[in-house]
């Protein structure tokens, strides 16, 4: 928990209602589509911001377990911290994908984790069309 | 695209009255000039003048399209987006006509040519609207046409001493593609493990064809203008990437989800039926329209936008033009990476 509160998420949140129940009424036009935009960008940040809260406790079916999961036998260096750690294999899984160097076996791994790394990208950027997307699957 | 308040066009002036003198071989007077939204990568500027004598003596509604600060991977420059734009419309494609352009950097700084500003709206938020599934309006009709103007820009074929500056893809179209868009992924920091595993999939199932055709290369919802009624079709606008390719490319790209602004079950660009579409095309082309390819190049289209959305995102983050607009285009990729792992689950099967 943040020393200063309102912490950094709910200064987002409280500024983001103010600026769609109270400023955007009063616009049309231009303004009206700029400040729809901040709108979206600050609830976006909101959403990256608690995503990341929630990804300190450990989820086995998480994307980031997944990849881990993927090269479990990958050296990790001492002085590697954990995001640096999955960059470094995020551009290794590019890699090999391009080479189309992961092996059979792995593909079904692979598979789990473009979808959900992608969803829970999907869950900040745009979860609306996650959820259209899980409406028309079930 | 929409009138919107705007700063002075820089440089406008005196060396761009005496341009259009040059242009319409009379004395010209400028009555108007405002910048139109709507051009991400370009600059386009509404300009009004009237020309004094001759046989276009009177008033002249104007657009002159001049290069964005920051320019962006494999658009054409003004020069050869203004010779496609002269050979579609030497054809009766419906697009605005071309006047004239000016490479001079006195003028305006930059490059830039003026065509004739057509009337109607280009918006794909506001035209999917009118077809959207509580609309009664039927969007049949509008696609039909698009399939026709686009089988009429498909009869052009390399070589054409007109369209010298555009160059022949040296493999088959879907080939060349993937290479070049790995090469744009080379220039992002973060790295993409959903657009690589696409491309590695994009390159094992490429279709042989080695059939080129002039592509339009943004053959989409949003790029073409329609009148007050949302039915007429009067411009087909933006022609920075149009190049030799594979004809079923525009189809993949105009049929492709992240272009039905979130009309998804009209599947011809948020407005009408595939059927139809495909329909009209094959009517006046009078070649078969191939699905499943189609549905290949609609991978492609997903992988292709969420480069391009990276890459307008890179032109924020470099500073070389700070826009909340770009930063958002930037997050917009996981949309198109989920289109990507449906379409080939889809096709996989």
């Amino acid at each position: 928990m943040s020393i200063e509160q309102p912490d950094a998420l709910a200064l987002l949140d409280i500024a983001h209602e103010t600026l769609v129940a109270q400023v955007l009424p009063q616009l049309d036009g231009d303004a009206r589509y700029q400040v729809l935009m901040i709108a979206n960008a600050m609830a976006m940040a909101a959403r990256e911001l608690t995503s990341r809260l929630h990804e300190r406790a450990a989820n086995p079916a998480s994307a980031a377990q997944l990849l881990q999961r993927l090269y479990e036998h990958a050296p990790v260096p001492d002085d590697e911290d954990s995001a640096m750690t999955l960059l470094r294999l995020r551009r290794r899984l590019a890699c090999d994908l391009r080479n189309d160097a992961v092996g059979g076996d792995q593909q079904h791994l692979v598979l789990r984790f473009l979808r959900t790394d992608t969803q829970a990208r999907l869950a900040v950027s745009n979860p609306r069309r996650l959820s259209r997307q899980a409406e028309c699957a079930s | 695209m929409t009138i919107t308040d705007s700063p002075v066009l820089p440089g406008a002036g005196e060396q761009l009255r005496v341009w259009l003198c040059e242009l319409f071989a009379s004395d010209v007077q400028v009555s108007g000039l405002v910048r139109l939204s709507g051009g991400a990568i370009q600059d386009n500027w509404a300009l009004d003048v009237v020309v004094s004598n001759g046989d276009d003596a009177g008033e002249h509604a104007l657009v002159l399209r001049a290069d964005a600060p920051s320019a962006i991977a494999a658009s054409l420059s003004r020069s050869d987006e203004f010779a496609v734009l002269r050979v579609a419309y030497g054809l009766g494609v419906c697009v605005p006509e071309p006047l004239g352009l000016c490479e001079d950097y006195s003028v305006l700084g930059r490059p830039f040519y003026a065509m004739r500003r057509i009337a109607g709206d280009a918006s794909g938020h506001r035209l999917v609207r009118h077809f959207s599934a509580l609309a009664r309006l039927d969007g049949d009709e509008l696609v039909s046409r698009l399939g026709q103007e686009l089988a009429r820009l498909h009869q052009v074929r390399p070589p054409s001493t007109q369209l010298a500056c555009l160059p022949t893809p040296s493999a088959a179209p879907a080939q060349h593609r993937v290479a070049m868009y790995r090469g744009y992924l080379d220039d992002i920091a973060q790295p993409q493990p959903v657009l690589e595993w696409a491309l590695t999939w994009l390159e094992r199932c490429a279709p042989t064809t080695s059939k080129l055709v002039l592509c339009h290369g943004d053959y989409r919802t949003g790029n073409y203008m329609v009148d007050a009624y949302g039915v007429g079709l009067t411009g087909i606008l933006d022609w920075e990437f149009a190049a030799w390719s594979d004809p079923l490319e525009d189809m993949g790209w105009f049929c492709a989800r992240c272009w039905r602004f979130g009309n998804d079950e009209r599947e011809a660009g948020g407005v009408g039926s595939r059927a139809a579409f495909y329909r009209a095309y094959e009517s006046a082309s009078q070649v078969a329209v191939d699905a499943r390819a189609v549905a290949y190049w609609e991978v492609m289209a997903a992988v292709r936008w969420a480069i391009l959305a990276l890459q307008q995102g890179q032109r924020h983050l470099s500073g070389a033009q700070r826009s909340l607009e770009l930063a958002l285009t930037a997050r917009m990729v996981p949309d198109m990476e989920l289109d990507v792992l449906n379409q080939i689950e889809l096709l996989s099967k």
